[in-house]
Order: structure tokens, then sequence, then C-alpha cells
């Protein structure tokens, strides 16, 4: 293992690539999953510390790469599912907010809030799941047309972001959100809703193949006398079916909770959930194999426990290998969060939101019910143009961002000889191409008739780099 | 196989060849850019005109006397109309379309809307937007679908852009691809601002040269310096705007078509722009009271403003390569009201413009004599005018974006 004080030097050098793949470990879907131990071949290095807390987080700062070098990835990976920090109290600070305006249409200042709390969080990891049911279950407030409705959806995709599946879908599918969304306001034992259950079989939980159109109706009859009054789900007794249903191969009197677990539980859910993660904290170059991801189906299948199955990804051989290293392109929130939480930065989040939504992620918003598109959609020549003018806003300060960033508090932590090997070192673990290294050392020369340039805008220049739009 | 041949077999028609511009397919990019002669894609500009135009004051029957009775304070006299012969006349205030009638750069499709409109705004104009009226749960626009067929042949460029100020319509609501809003060009370029510009650009262009044999990688190396070159060319073509300032009018519509032919020029690989009329303002087209004033100015900026961004790109040669079409969620009723303005209607009238057109006249006037509350009925479905753009102007299989098979409108593009 690499000591912190070596970390400490400045990085001059091209480090070789930083990982391998091990043939040996990665051939066997059981070797892959396995919990990563760094050995001589396989290092436990600055790259893949970086990598932990892109995917994991939001980017480390470098404290939390320092800690990371020196504990091990094991203890990292602890350190982010399990925080040290008080989470508790920081909750209470954040979720004392509710929009002025209970039944304004302008999810703005939510947002707001929560790019903040993306920002400030002890407990990134966290915030990354929420980040990942809010894409998983795709609600929008385009249909629902409410902050506060489409904030206590976030708190509950929060409060169970790392929960148990089954609880977290029973949570969701009483959100009001989610049945303005799938027009489930008002479902009558005479006419039951049928757009919610139906997205509920195909996307959010056993898919498409699994079921049958009297699998849907049955499970709509059991959805039936659930309303949606006053930003509340209440049930109407007399409007509900009591009725005996056929359910995938189950009978009974079942009521919404009974198909709710049932669905939950179901092996083709667990493997739609473990496919999405993969998608998520691995790669988006490549399709897995069903082999590679059984044994996370049938380990998540045992008690669908989000936090066990992201530890035992985040924990992998698979996570720290090439399969995974810069196989994700980061969505515009990695990005912008990216720059400014390694920095410490603090920046006016309601002008962020509105930046994010310009690159292609409105949050709040996305396109369908399986959530964004995600990896090489986000880069065209138009969000590309954004991504480099957005990282120049961001670190040159002034409006509409009026980002607090000390440049002095983040050149005191390195021994670095300069500012711009200390944000390759903290962005980018130095990690990048020859090309990209001899233009951003020609940027530190650069003098003459042109003046050089200030470390705002070396540091913008960092951030607008191909490696830095990959996570 | 030559070019003609391999447009043949893959299209199944030759409508397409008929234009000087290229491929309008994206599904034959290779072909394309097998060509030696660089050609230039085909583009479709869409206007939303918000609130219902009055097609009855917009193109006038005015040798009909039941509009004439109907409307007595609101009728344009024959005098004033504009004439374009078959007893048709233009709205006094559109001479601009009158000269591209004459040019044969317009074309009017009348009598278009579609059954059961339900004269309710939103209602109707999602149905336009979404292009499926009898499915109220569309999660995708009609423009969006055909953005998301184009963003999988091509990652690197946003198929569609909305040029404007008000949040872009629901019709450019998509599953994949990402559709940028600007409202100049220079919302999109340059990447990099000052007397440092170019340092930055050509040591981020320099960083981005492909090294490893990472694809990951060097896809993202590439859209990067994409990037830094579509920068460079709309902001050589937006900077150019002495020349053109005396062309483009002062109106808002005017400035975003302008906006438009800027980032046509720069040669982005935009195959659809969409723009808006009527939303910003107090009613827009929604004229249920004191109509005339209102209509004729919004009559005036739509003709002026187009007729000026037509001239503008026939200077170059690029009228040919670009269709507009207008439309609005619906017509109005023929009788006036008591307010001396029209209500919710349905059929109406779009205009088409572009160096294309082979016609000039699309069907007859709607009668006034068979009503449907008070409104002329439509006899074409908006859906054929959908169908003509994506089928024979983009090269898209319209019944893909649209869930069924209409029939595009004969003989309008050049099709033999």
């Amino acid at each position: 293992m690499q000591s912190a004080s070596s970390l400490l030097r400045p990085l001059a050098a091209p480090s070789k690539r930083p990982l391998t793949m091990n043939k040996n470990s990665m051939s066997e879907p059981d070797g892959a999953w396995a919990p990563f131990k760094p050995d001589s071949q396989r290092p436990w290095t600055l790259p893949l510390a970086g990598h932990l807390y892109r995917r994991a987080g939001f980017g480390a700062r470098w404290d939390e790469l320092e800690n990371a070098m020196t504990s091990g990835p094991q203890a990292a990976v602890d350190g982010l599912l399990n925080p040290a920090a008080d989470v508790a109290s920081f909750d209470r600070l954040f979720d004392s907010y509710s929009p002025a305006d209970s039944e304004s249409k302008d999810t703005g200042q939510v947002l707001a809030w929560w790019l903040r709390r993306m920002l400030e969080t002890p407990h990134p990891l966290r915030e990354r799941m929420t980040l990942f049911w809010h894409d998983y279950f795709g609600i929008s407030n385009i249909e629902v047309e409410n902050a506060r409705d489409m904030q206590h959806y976030i708190r509950t995709l929060r409060r169970h972001a790392l929960g148990k599946f089954p609880e977290l879908l029973s949570a969701v599918a009483s959100e009001p959100a989610m049945l303005i969304c799938l027009h489930a306001k008002a479902s009558r034992k005479s006419k039951p809703a049928l757009q919610f259950p139906e997205t509920l079989l195909k996307q959010y939980t056993i898919g498409a193949g699994h079921f049958t159109e009297t699998d849907l109706r049955e499970a709509a009859r059991a959805f039936a006398g659930r309303y949606v009054l006053q930003h509340e789900v209440k049930i109407i007794a007399e409007e509900q079916d009591t009725g005996i249903k056929q359910f995938l191969g189950r009978q009974g009197p079942f009521g919404s909770a009974e198909v709710l677990d049932i669905l939950a539980r179901h092996p083709a859910t667990a493997e739609k959930i473990v496919t999405r993660l993969y998608r998520w904290f691995i790669s988006e170059a490549d399709t897995p194999k069903p082999e590679l991801l059984r044994p996370l189906v049938e380990d998540f299948a045992r008690d669908f426990d989000i936090a066990r199955l992201v530890g035992i990804i985040l924990r992998s051989n698979c996570f720290f290998s090439q399969v995974a290293y810069r196989r994700r392109i980061k969505s515009p929130v990695e990005f912008a969060l990216g720059i400014l939480r390694p920095l410490n930065a603090t920046v006016a989040t309601l002008p962020l939101g509105n930046a994010l939504a310009e690159l292609g992620q409105e949050l709040f918003q996305p396109p369908i019910a399986t959530g964004w598109p995600c990896g090489r959609h986000w880069l065209n020549t138009f969000t590309m143009a954004k991504r480099i003018q957005l990282a120049q806003r961001l670190l040159n300060g002034g409006a509409p961002f009026n980002t607090a960033l000390d440049w002095n508090k983040v050149m005191r932590q390195t021994r670095s000889a300069d500012g711009a090997s200390h944000l390759l070192d903290l962005w980018l673990q130095n990690d990048i191409s020859t090309a990209s290294r001899q233009a951003v050392s020609r940027l530190k020369t650069t003098g003459g008739k042109v003046s050089r340039p200030n470390l705002a805008d070396t540091a913008a220049f960092i951030a607008s780099l191909p490696e830095f739009q990959c996570s | 196989m030559n070019r003609r041949e391999f447009f043949k077999k893959t299209l199944g028609a030759s409508t397409l060849l008929a234009f000087g511009c290229a491929a309008p397919n994206f599904l034959l990019r290779s072909a394309a850019a097998a060509s030696p002669s660089r050609r230039r894609e085909t583009i479709l500009v869409v206007i939303q005109l918000s609130g219902g135009n009055d097609g009855l004051n917009t193109v006038i029957p005015y040798e009909n006397d039941i509009y004439h009775r109907r409307r007595p304070t609101l009728r344009i006299t024959p005098d004033k109309v504009l004439k374009l012969g078959n007893g048709l006349g233009l709205h006094p205030d559109m001479q601009g379309f009158q000269r591209l009638y004459d040019e044969g750069h317009l074309a009017i499709v009348q009598g278009v809307g579609y059954p059961h409109n339900n004269r309710n705004h939103d209602g109707a104009m999602r149905d336009w937007h979404t292009a499926k009226p009898k499915d109220p749960t569309a999660t995708t626009g009609w423009i969006g679908q055909a953005l998301d067929f184009y963003t999988e042949k091509n990652f690197s460029t946003p198929g569609g852009v909305f040029v404007g100020h008000i949040e872009p319509p629901f019709a450019l609501q998509s599953k994949k691809a990402i559709v940028p809003k600007v409202q100049t060009a220079g919302d999109w370029a340059p990447v990099y601002h000052g007397k440092t510009a170019d340092t930055f650009a050509g040591l981020l262009e320099a960083s981005s040269q492909n090294e490893s044999q990472d694809e990951f990688l060097d896809e993202i190396r590439q859209v990067t310096i994409q990037t830094l070159r579509a920068s460079k060319r709309i902001e050589s073509i937006a900077g150019l705007s002495a020349p053109d300032a005396a062309v483009y009018p002062q109106y808002r519509l005017a400035q975003t078509l302008r906006t438009i032919a800027q980032l046509i020029r720069a040669e982005l690989g935009v195959r659809i722009f969409f723009a808006e009329l009527g939303g910003g303002g107090i009613g827009g087209f929604d004229t249920h009271a004191g109509q005339a004033a209102n209509h004729g100015a919004l009559l005036r900026e739509l003709s002026e403003s187009v007729t000026s961004f037509a001239h503008d790109l026939e200077k170059d040669k690029l009228l040919e390569c670009v269709l507009l079409m207008t439309f609005s969620e619906f017509g109005r009723t023929l009788t006036e009201n008591g307010r001396h303005g029209t209500n919710h209607g349905s059929a109406a009238p779009l205009f088409l413009v572009g160096g294309a057109l082979k016609k000039r006249l699309m069907g007859v006037h709607p009668r006034l004599d068979d009503l449907e509350e008070d409104a002329p009925k439509p006899h074409t479905d908006f859906r054929r005018v959908y169908a003509t753009a994506l089928e024979n102007w983009l090269g898209i299989e319209s019944r893909l974006v649209l869930g069924e098979s209409f029939a595009p409108l004969e003989g309008l593009l050049g099709s033999v």
C-alpha cells in the first residue's frame, strides 16, 4: 500500500496505467465480486481511490483521498456506507426546508436545496443512491406539477435509498407524485387505473415477459380504492376490490401491499435492479453477461438489502478493475459537483439547477419512466460547449453562481509546486494522456503577449479535458 | 452501386433525388460521407403560432358571401386582400408571403386539422405536439421522436434545436435526444472568450488527440474536437452581423430566424429547428376580442420575418435545403363574436416555405356552408403534413414517428 506521504509527492511523471485486469480473478464471476485485496500485482493507487469517490460520491476531497490511501479500499468503502460524521443533525437542518408556496409548480427552490445537500452532505453515497432511484423511477414534475409532492417523493427515496427494496417500493408506490405522474389519482373499483400497475410491472419490477395481461388486470384490481387527496394517498374502502386475485401464479384476496411485496421480492426484480446498478456503478461501455451478474442477483434476492448489494459492488475486484475504471460518462450533476465538492466550494445552487438543465439533466424532470438515457447521450457539440463554459463560470466566481472558493486553502493542502499539478492530482489523480499533460504544462508557461492564465482559468481548462468527462 | 441506385435501394423511392441538397437521411450518412461533392443536408424549420390562428382571415375566401355576412366588422374586403387567384387572398399585412408565393417559395396547405379537435388550447396543442390525438398519455413529441432516431445514428450532433424565449414546447420532448434551447447563436458559442480564447481552444484540441487504444475515451476526445470546431464556425458566422443586420426586421421572430440562419450556415448538423410566435405576448393568436389589430400585427411579424429569412438563405443558395412550416393548435369560428373577435375553431391553413416546393396550393378552401360548430371542417389530417416533412424531406419513415401510416401530400416536394 502506498503511504500517505508518498502520495503527497508531486506527481510529475505520468503514472503507468493505474490498474490491470487480473485475468484469473475476473474470469470467474465469483472472483469478479470478491472483495478487492490490493497486492503487488494490483496495488491500491491514487487513481483507484479517486475512482471510488467519483462513483460512490461526487468526487473526493483531498483529505478523503489521503485517508483512503492510508486505510485501504475496504475501510474507505466502510466509511462511504456508514459515515462517521453526524449525518442526523445534517439531515435535521436540511429537512427543515419546505417550499414557501406549497402549491407551486416550480421545483427550482427544492432542487436548489437538493444540490446544496449533494455539495455539503457528510453521506455522499446516500445522495448518489437517491439520484439513482430518481433515475430508476423516472417520476417527472411535468406531470406532477407540484414542488411539494416532488420534494416529498425525493425524501422518501432518500430515506430508503440504502434500505430494503420492498420497503422502498412500498413507500414509493404510495407517493402522491408517483400516482399523479402515472395517472392513478383516483383508482375506482369499476375502473381501476392501468398505467400505474403497468409501469410498476414493466419498468420498476419484474419487466416485460414475466407477466400476462391477466396479471396486469389483477394487479390493477388490487390497487383500486387508492386516491390522491390533498397531497396524501388515501384508501377509500368502498372502492377497494376485496375479491380473490390470480397474480403471478398465486391466488388470494390480495391488496396493494401483497402485490407490491410479491413484485419487490421476485427474482426478475432483483435482476433488473442489479443490471441498473451495474450501469450506475461499474460501466456504461458494455452490457454485462448474465453469468457475471448472477452471483449478485442471487445474493440480492436473499434479503433485498440495497446497502449490502451496493457494498459488494463497491468492494469488488470488478469495481476496481479496467472493466469499471473510467467506463462511465459523468452526468451533468456529477460534472458540476465533481468540480465543486473536491474544492470545498459553495455556489448559488438555484442557477446551478438551470445550468444542469442546459447540459441535458433537468432534475425532477427525467425524460421517461426509466430516467435519463445517460452514457454517450450526455455529450454532443452543444452540451460539451456548455460544460466548458460552465466550468469557467463556476471557477471564476461572479454572477450568477457567486462561487465561494478559497484557492489559498486549496493550495495549502498540497506540497505540489503549483496549482495545476495539485488540481490534476485532486480531480484526475494525475491519470491523463501525454497530450493533455503537455497542454496543461504549456498553459503554465504561456507568457509573452498573452497574459498568463490565472488558477481559475487553468482549473476550468482541466475540468474540460476529455478525461474529466469520465466518471 | 452509384449514389442514385443506393438511394433507391435504401429508400425504396427516388423522391429525394430532385433536390440539390444532400441525402436527407441520416440513415445514409456513410453514403453522404462517401460522396465526393460535399452537399448540405435537408433542414426542417417549424414555427408554432400559439393561440389558434384565424385561418379565415389569413387565407381569405374573399369572393364568398358567407364569409362577408358572418364577419361584419372583421371581414377583409376584396379591395384589401392580397389576391392569389382562385378566389383566395392573403391578409393585407402579409405582403412578404405574397411575394414568396409569387416566387414559388411558399405553399399553402388548406383545411388542415383532425377529427374531434376538442378546441381546448392545452389539449389541442398537445395533440399537435404528440401527433397522437387518441393517446393523451403519450410521453414524447413528434419532433422529439424523430430526434431520438437521429441521436441513435449520431450522438455528437444535436439533431434538433429550440430557438426562442419560452419553455421548449412538448413537440420536442424526446426519450434520449438532448434538445438544446438557445436564444441567440451566442448561447452556443464561443466556448472561450477574450484574448486567451485561441490559446485555450488550441490546447484543448491538442489534449483531445486520440492517443490510446481506448475507444470510450476517444469518442469523448472526438466530440471535444467537434465542439471546438463548431464553436469556431458559429463564432465566425455570428460575428458577421453587419451584412445581414439590415435584412432582418426588428421583430423577435425575425431575430429568432436570423439565429437559425446563422446556425444553418455554421453547418452543425442540426436537422430540425423549432421556433414560436404568439406565446410571449398577451393572447397571441387567441383573438377572442379586438382581433383586427392584434392579428394583423402577428401576421405581419410572421410574414416579414419568414420572408427575410427565406431571402437571406436564398442569397447563399441555402433555401433549397430548407423547408419551413407553420402550425397552430386550431383555426377559429366563422362567425365573429360580439367583441370583434372569433372563438376556437377547427381547420386552418398551414404555410410551407422553402426552395424545393413544387406546388403552391394544396387542397381546396374548406366549405363555409358545411360547418362544424361554426367552424370550417378539416379535410387534410395534420399528420399528412408531418408525414410529408418526415418522409419526403427528412427521410425518416413517418410511421415510426406517427404510430400509423399517413400519406404524404402528393407532389408538394418534388416527388416524381
